[in-house]
């Protein structure tokens, strides 16, 4: 009931028994196991590529068939009909629908998304070019939640009631009902016009600062393989802000689930049972309660990372930090359809990958997921 | 910005069943025990009569410019300041609650009836059609509702009537989820048995016993999207695709104060989101306090 609007954590089978012990099966079991997990992960893949389909159909729906002609908002109200028409065939929109929609899925199959109105670049390039830095915001971002978050969630649970506890619930009552919009510009004049701890929201590095030579894409590991300590350090001052400002908003699902999932194990009968044989609180937090709190966890983390997505084109509008988030910000205001197609796609994209990649992990964390 | 997952522990119990206590008691017995939620529905309601009293005699046009008086610091004149034209910070922010109030209750409403209606409707009919709602449904909850309801609004124009649609399109396949849970679980209740064999016809039954205690949890969730779709559609008009200027609204008075983070004039956009962070932690503490109220009911 707690997780009414999750997806189904896992499938729990018949063999509820073969939990967390480590059973080690007999060799004819496990056989029979991995071909239950193929036909898992078949099952996954394909209903992936089916949401990924309905998604681009969605999309089509979105740009082309609600009211509002793109070729109309381009180029705005007062464009005379002949201009209209000439932008309507130069965007193709005087093209049947199945057939703009073939061009439109057939070009997304093979990475291409047509061109960018503004940069009058390949949308798929300039969205690979700016990946990495939303990549590199999200990572930090997340590192830092999950550090800040988890601990301090499982230790609530563990305390439930203390000072801690409601210290740490109502910290996550603040950051789920926190503007983030509003959040970054707080730290941005505190810590960077203020205080002057941190560089200003100009981006991942200074003017003055030359990016390290690109191997991962992330300036914060490239300077570090490039052995250049001082490019290093900077690169981390100018991730700080925005990395921690999407923390905070991070912060409360995670130590809520963290929480919540830990409450409910502590509870179990399997806990009770150890406790009652005299295993130290130690002890049933690593047997039992950690691994089976991480399903949760997981859901919620895809959850959270797929947000991100939404919360980059706010963050990195506010630091001008050139992302994906920024590209989306900047196509949207100026109306470059091919540009905010693309990128929507690439949302759907990444969730569906990342979704499916947490259920493939609950099979791994999981037994009861692999045999059910 | 609502992050789906939050609603997960929208259900936490509180060990109101076990007293035996009148309606009236109960609720005296919540109000006590949930401070937040008693503070956070004074603040809503006070919010509320402020935007609706206050305007009536502190008559500064929140649209009257005076470029002679911008960027002033909050004084006995202007007691929040001045934004860059000179317009009465105070002045936009009473106003733009209304707007933002207007916004919330109309997304949370529809998406509220619209949700548990079809919910309702796919939990106790199941079959073909059921199968079909929550395909989409599940589609639905699988992209984050705030792009969602971006690419919606960029798509139609920025009027607040389309940002209110996108916003209530974005957040039903929530409701729905929800209540078709809850039908499912409850159909086959032993008091919806007993309805049944005492010879009430199905949709008595459904009309009677079944729908009206699925529709709770949805109460709950509709507390905590209020809070949500004020954040959202602050962002969306911070991002400048929700509402237009230069109406008062309070993600774009962030927007427009933010030029100026950099030369220290820090009200002109701190007031706003602090009134953005208010109302919806208090929205959160109402729904908080509503899914206690509730379980104990």
């Amino acid at each position: 009931m707690g997780e009414a609007l999750l997806p189904p954590p896992a499938v729990v089978g018949e063999n509820d028994c073969v939990g967390m012990i480590g059973i080690a099966l007999p060799r004819s079991l496990r056989i029979h196991a991995s071909a239950q997990m193929s036909r898992y992960l078949a099952r996954r893949i394909a209903l992936a590529v089916l949401t990924l389909w309905l998604v681009t159909l969605a999309v089509f729906v979105i740009t082309n068939i609600l009211p509002g002609n793109p070729a109309l908002v381009r180029l705005g109200p007062f464009a005379t009909k002949e201009s209209l028409h000439a932008e309507e065939v130069r965007m193709g929109l005087d093209k049947p629908l199945q057939q703009r929609y073939w061009t439109f899925l057939s070009g997304a199959i093979r990475g291409d998304l047509g061109t960018s109105f503004k940069t009058e670049r390949p949308v798929a390039s300039d969205l690979g070019d700016r990946l990495p830095a939303t990549f590199e915001l999200a990572l930090a971002s997340t590192l830092l939640a999950c550090l800040t978050g988890i601990p301090l969630g499982f230790l609530a649970a563990v305390r439930r009631n203390s000072r801690l506890d409601h210290l740490v619930r109502s910290l996550a009552g603040f950051s789920a009902s926190m503007p983030i919009f509003w959040l970054g510009l707080m730290l941005a004049f505190v810590f960077a016009y203020q205080l002057r701890w941190a560089p200003g929201p100009v981006g991942r590095l200074g003017l003055e600062d030359t990016p390290p030579p690109s191997v991962t894409g992330l300036y914060t590991i490239d300077s570090l393989l490039a052995g250049n300590l001082g490019l290093f350090a900077k690169s981390l001052e100018y991730l700080a802000l925005p990395a921690i400002t999407l923390a905070i908003i991070e912060f409360a699902p995670i130590a809520k689930i963290a929480r919540s999932s830990m409450l409910e194990i502590l509870d179990t009968e399997y806990v009770r049972t150890s406790r009652a044989m005299g295993f130290s609180g130690r002890q049933i937090f690593r047997q039992d309660a950690f691994r089976n709190s991480l399903i949760p966890l997981l859901t919620m983390l895809g959850i959270v990372l797929g947000y991100l997505l939404a919360g980059n084109v706010i963050v990195e509008t506010v630091f001008s930090w050139p992302g994906v988030g920024q590209y989306a910000y900047g196509a949207v205001t100026s109306n470059d359809f091919n540009a905010i197609q693309g990128f929507i796609l690439l949302v759907a994209t990444v969730y569906v990958v990342l979704n499916l990649a947490i259920d493939l992990l609950y099979a791994v964390i999981d037994p009861r997921v692999r045999l059910g | 910005m609502a992050i789906a997952g939050q609603a997960a522990d929208v259900f936490e119990s509180l060990d109101l069943q076990s007293l035996e206590l009148r309606r009236g008691e109960r609720l005296m017995v919540a109000v006590r025990q949930n401070k937040l939620a008693t503070a956070g529905l004074v603040v809503v309601v006070l919010t509320l009569a402020l935007s609706l009293i206050v305007p009536l005699f502190y008559t500064v046009d929140p649209l009257a410019t005076h470029p002679d008086q911008g960027l002033q610091a909050p004084s006995a004149s202007h007691l929040l300041g001045t934004d860059t034209f000179g317009r009465d910070i105070l002045s936009r922010i009473l106003h733009a609650a209304r707007l933002d109030f207007e916004i919330a209750f109309s997304v949370a409403g529809i998406a509220l009836i619209v949700g548990t209606l079809l919910g309702g409707l796919a939990g106790y009919a199941g079959g073909l059609l059921s199968d079909l709602v929550m395909r989409i449904v599940d589609l639905m909850l699988s992209f984050p509702a705030f792009i969602l309801a971006l690419a919606i609004t960029v798509m139609l124009g920025n009027r607040v009537l389309f940002v209110i649609a996108a916003l209530a399109f974005a957040y039903t396949p929530y409701f729905v989820r929800l209540t078709r849970g809850e039908v499912l679980k409850l159909r086959d209740a032993e008091y919806a048995d007993a309805a049944r064999v005492v010879g009430n016809p199905p949709w008595r039954v459904a009309y009677r016993h079944v729908f009206p205690n699925s529709v709770a949890p949805a109460i709950v969730l509709g507390s905590i999207v209020l809070g949500w779709s004020i954040l959202d559609a602050s962002a969306l008009g911070f991002l400048g695709i929700g509402i237009k200027p230069p109406t008062p609204e309070w993600g774009t008075m962030v927007a427009d104060g933010s030029a100026n983070i950099s030369t220290g004039q820090w009200w002109t956009w701190l007031f706003p989101g602090l009134a953005i962070l208010l109302v919806v932690l208090s929205f959160n503490w109402v729904g908080d306090g509503l899914r206690n109220f509730l379980r104990s009911a």
